[in-house]
């Protein structure tokens, strides 16, 4: 198995495991676990008694609807039990309790210096080791670097523990070589939408080419991205092309909002995880495109895993022979699907004015909430890149140590049963995370106590119907990417 | 909040009911009531603090009524997912 499969479709394989998980792939104790787990979130007392072992000792399917009703219940529960929190000093403290870390000044300072050189070291190795190398995925370095290390390792470090990236990009640091003339100016309304396109791009390329297993298209890709940042930063400005234009920054950005390291003007600071969501700019650019952001990085992580279904194939089947190169169905799919996704936020934020009742603009809630659905993404990306992460993290280190000539078949781990689990249990914890994170957005934003939960119906209809769209994808069969 | 006290943050349709102190629009009295105590609770006169008093009495009120349902929502999902659960798993 090349790592592009490994790579582009670590949601396939988490998707095996969930649908393993919902009875598709035979005997499965793994299942009932989880559901036990998930109705001991619902139920409390009556589930542990139908977990016993009784019931244990069965071999029962559990329906798929069972498995995507459980997931929505499990949201909408949380909402349920959020509403019992209407105390407004402590849902201030949540997110207004901040200790400074000792020295964040030097650790700053020294993590850019270290950061730089080893994000610059980076760049070179892949550049390098990415055409000189060997060319199968599993042994070349630079692909596993990309992939594993970066990808799904670094990624998973931004919203876990802290945004490393300004201090690592080693594209900023070249862009920075050159003078900050900024002789464009850009048009308000273009606001971030070019880094949206950028990402919906960059995801539509990682499916449709051999991006992903090609250490060649790889490294091409790497390079042009270079260029087009060390460009894009003389031409527009270094601020607005990483601000506007830059999907990459952009997504460690966000991503970073919910990890408990933030920066502050001059250090470092402790914050609860997600609290610092509550407090993004919104209004930088222009709110539109700052909420289009947002719902582009969750749109990507769900079109990865949606193209691998049988759905898809499906669907795509009848357009396909009519004519349209798949590329172009891909893609189609893609701006369907974000347009749907972005949609649905919006009129959710429209109704919020009726369900609160308020009159406050409609951009002005979307913008307030959409930064309450980043976890739901890190969950996702968490589940699908954990297992690709501790699977491949061997070979990684092994090709490191030999980029030019690496073993034949380099190591890779064997995973233990109960990473099964962290699949479903991370996109069930991003969703609660979600659900907390925007009622105490709605504290904030809306007066005394009944307005701010009842603002946020639309939203717990949304979420929900997050959950099932995301659970049904893991409870899907995988299929290899069709008509590519 | 920044925006509190201009209109581009809101869109109002009708009349609105404004906060005498930041001219922030409200559906109903009752909200902006509320919203002089929680933002301009330092300086309001005695007849908004008394105002106020009834306003929280009021949302108090409706919080607890609100609650019950919730614990009757929360009791119908439960037995919902015993039902289905012992139904599916027994079958």
């Amino acid at each position: 198995m090349s790592v592009h499969r490994q790579g582009a479709t670590a949601v396939a394989r988490l998707r095996e495991y969930a649908g393993r998980l919902a009875g598709r792939y035979g005997p499965s104790t793994g299942r009932r676990g989880l559901l036990t787990l998930a109705a001991l979130v619902v139920l409390t007392a009556p589930a542990r008694a139908h977990g016993g072992p009784g019931i244990s000792s069965g071999n029962v399917d559990t329906p798929t609807w069972l498995f995507l009703m459980t997931g929505g219940g499990v949201i909408a529960v949380s909402f349920l039990l959020t509403s019992f929190v209407t105390d407004r000093e402590l849902i201030s403290d949540y997110h207004e309790r901040r200790v400074p870390v000792p020295n964040g000044e030097a650790v700053r300072r020294w993590g850019g210096r270290i950061g730089g050189a080893l994000g610059l070291l980076g760049l070179v190795a892949v550049l390098v080791v990415g055409v000189a190398g060997p060319p199968q995925a599993g042994r070349n370095f630079a692909v596993l670097f990309v992939w594993v290390v970066w990808w799904a390792g670094f990624t998973a470090s931004t919203y876990l523990v802290g945004n490393g990236w300004p201090a690592l990009d080693p594209f900023g640091r070249l862009a920075a070589l050159l003078p900050d003339r900024s002789g464009v100016d850009v048009p308000d309304w273009v606001g971030r939408w070019p880094a949206v396109a950028g990402l919906l791009l960059l995801v539509w390329l990682e499916v449709v080419t051999e991006v992903a297993s090609d250490p060649r298209q790889l490294t091409a890709v790497v390079a042009v991205y270079a260029v087009a940042t060390v460009a894009g930063g003389a031409l527009l400005g270094h601020e607005t092309w990483r601000r506007q234009f830059d999907p990459v920054a952009g997504v460690f950005d966000l991503y970073g909002r919910v990890a408990p390291i933030q920066r502050t003007d001059d250090g470092l600071e402790l914050v609860i995880p997600g609290a610092a969501l509550t407090e993004v700019e919104a209004g930088r650019t222009t709110r539109e495109s700052e909420v289009g952001f947002v719902i582009a990085l969750l749109w990507v992580t769900t079109f990865d895993g949606f193209v691998a279904t049988p759905t898809w194939q499906a669907i795509a089947a009848p357009i396909v022979r009519l004519g349209l190169p798949g590329e172009l169905a891909y893609f189609a799919a893609m701006l369907v699907g974000y347009a749907l996704f972005f949609g649905v936020f919006w009129g959710a934020s429209k109704r919020v004015r009726t369900s609160g009742p308020t009159y406050r603009a409609a951009p002005h809630v979307a913008a307030a909430f959409a930064p309450a659905l980043v976890p739901i993404a890190a969950g996702y990306h968490f589940g699908h890149y954990l297992p690709y992460l501790l699977q491949q993290l061997p070979a990684a280190a092994v090709t490191a140590a030999a980029p030019l000539s690496p073993p034949i078949t380099p190591p890779v781990l064997g995973l233990p049963g109960w990473i099964t689990w962290v699949g479903p249990i991370s996109v069930l914890a991003g969703h609660l995370l979600a659900v907390w994170v925007s009622h105490s957005r709605a504290f904030d934003l809306f007066t005394g106590k009944l307005q701010p939960i009842r603002s946020q119906y639309p939203y717990v209809f949304v979420m929900v119907l997050y959950t099932i769209t995301g659970l049904w994808l893991l409870a899907q069969p995988t299929i290899d990417a069709p008509f590519i | 909040m920044t925006d509190t006290t201009t209109d581009a943050a809101f869109d109002i349709d009708g009349d609105a009911e404004r906060c005498p102190y930041c001219g922030r629009p409200f559906a109903t009295d009752h909200l902006r009531t509320l919203h002089v105590g929680e933002a301009h609770g330092e300086t309001m006169t005695e007849e908004e603090a008394e105002r106020y008093a009834d306003a929280e009495d009021q949302e108090s009120d409706d919080l607890f009524v609100f609650h019950l349902k919730v614990l009757g929502a929360l009791s119908f999902i439960m037995f919902l997912f015993v039902y289905s659960y012992s139904f599916v798993w027994s079958g």
